[in-house]
């Protein structure tokens, strides 16, 4: 039994993260019940911010964590919090999805819902905290429209018209209530968003059923990949409960990673699925395993090299992410188009995210200058 | 309101997540989601198939070791709301 004490207080969250994932791991237990109370709130705030919550409540529920009964009563009103949450946002998914469907866009779901439904063994185990969707770039504008009249705000406006059809990741809606929707056109910013093939995302299709109604998302594979995207690209340190996706297709849900290299291959983008696999293990701390030895062993080309600094450097930011994009975009047209909407971009998004047109052009060329640069 | 004997099963389109809290549920009607805990649940549970009142009654008095009549009347309120807000659904 380990006794987790204030140096192994973020062990505790990997060791949580991690439950369920290894063969060899079944007697393993870890204790809170020593845990100083201000350490505890730290941790506890912690799990829910890594949305851990469910993991937690199961491995107490199997006997992997054991833990004072206060302690327990909190991770459990932890893990039913996050599930009310799970349903409020299913229920306006449902709503969203019949709408857009309605009118004739073929809408897939993205991440938290498709995830906890198709890839762990229970949905009651996977957090989420909104509702991630993808439209064909044709249908972007219409699918705006349909979240605006219901309510929704988004939250940049567009760089300028017809950039997010043609070159955008997407956008994020919220509502009055605080429900989020976000409203995916590719599955990054970036250079990675740009490179990737759109339609077969929509080819590959598979369903599963929520309060009886069918719906639509990326296959398995896709969702691996878009699961290292999400990893590897999004925030600095991707939350836990990102990582655990990754060695949850891989070891639980056996995931063909050979087939998913080959079309991150042609997406230009293995050093990504490397990247995410490689922070997923090196976090959960999880034995060695052919997807681990592949992505340690991984040698970026200088695009890819080039390409994930725009993520990963000290610097990174949006700004530097999409100017970053010029390289991925095909042809000098689409290159010129792209810089143009980069640095002249529309009212309404310079008042969103830039004080006036010299703010924004000055920190659009640093960015160009700065993508140049690592070049 | 259904007739005491008709029979009852947890409606389809709710929405729902469990764990050892209890259970998570978001019926058609309802304007935020319920909790169930304890006996509530087993209830829940009870009605994953068809079954009646007097039957999921009865296995709860079973389990819990309690009166009856007691029991019935609890479970008689819990499967109104439910039925009302159509988280249930009756033949």
């Amino acid at each position: 039994m380990t006794y987790v004490g204030s140096e192994k207080r973020f062990s505790a969250l990997d060791f949580i993260a991690g439950v369920g994932l290894q063969d060899g791991s079944e007697g393993e237990v870890v204790n809170l019940e020593r845990l100083p109370e201000a350490e505890w709130r730290e941790l506890h705030r912690e799990l829910l911010l890594e949305r851990l919550a469910p993991l937690a409540a199961y491995a107490l529920d199997r006997g992997a964590l054991t833990a004072s009964e206060i302690q327990r009563v909190e991770i459990n009103q932890g893990h039913a919090r996050s599930m009310s949450l799970a349903v409020v946002l299913e229920k306006r998914l449902l709503e969203v999805y019949s709408e857009m469907t309605l009118a004739g866009i073929d809408v897939r779901i993205l991440k938290g819902s498709a995830v906890a439904h198709l890839d762990y063994p229970d949905p009651s185990w996977r957090a989420f905290g909104d509702v991630d969707l993808l439209v064909p770039a044709e249908s972007f504008d219409a699918a705006s429209e349909i979240l605006t009249a219901a309510g929704a705000k988004r939250r940049f406006a567009e760089v300028s018209k017809g950039f997010d059809s043609r070159f955008g990741k997407g956008a994020c809606f919220s509502y009055e209530d605080g429900l989020q929707i976000d409203l995916h056109r590719t599955l990054s910013t970036g250079p990675f968003g740009l490179t990737l093939n759109l339609d077969s995302l929509f080819k590959d299709v598979e369903e599963f059923e929520i309060g009886s109604v069918i719906l639509r998302t990326i296959s398995r594979q896709h969702r691996f990949i878009h699961a290292c995207f999400h990893a590897a690209l999004g925030d600095v340190s991707p939350r836990l409960v990102a990582l655990r996706d990754i060695a949850e297709m891989l070891l639980v849900n056996q995931v063909d990673l050979s087939e998913a290299i080959v079309t991150a291959r042609e997406w230009r983008a293995e050093v990504v699925i490397a990247r995410a696999i490689a922070l997923a293990w090196q976090r959960l701390d999880l034995p060695p395993h052919d997807a681990s030895t592949w992505a340690n062993s991984y040698a970026p080309s200088g695009y890819e090299e080039r390409a994930l600094r725009a993520y990963t450097s000290e610097n990174r930011s949006y700004a530097t992410q999409v100017a970053a994009g010029v390289t991925a975009v095909p042809g000098i047209t689409g290159k010129l188009a792209y810089m143009r909407a980069l640095l002249l971009p529309s009212r309404q998004h310079i008042s969103g995210r830039d004080s006036s047109y010299w703010a924004r052009f000055r920190r659009g060329a640093a960015a160009l200058r700065e993508s140049r640069s690592s070049q | 309101m259904a007739k005491a004997s008709a029979a009852i099963k947890q409606s389809p389109e709710v929405i729902s997540r469990s764990g050892p809290f209890g259970v998570v549920i978001f019926g058609p009607r309802d304007l935020e989601p319920r909790l169930l805990e304890g006996s509530a649940r087993e209830v829940w549970d009870l009605l994953s198939d068809w079954s009646t009142r007097e039957a999921v009654s009865l296995s709860l008095a079973e389990l819990f070791g309690a009166d009856l009549g007691v029991v019935s009347r609890d479970v008689e309120i819990l499967i109104n709301d439910l039925i009302a807000t159509e988280a249930v659904v009756t033949s």
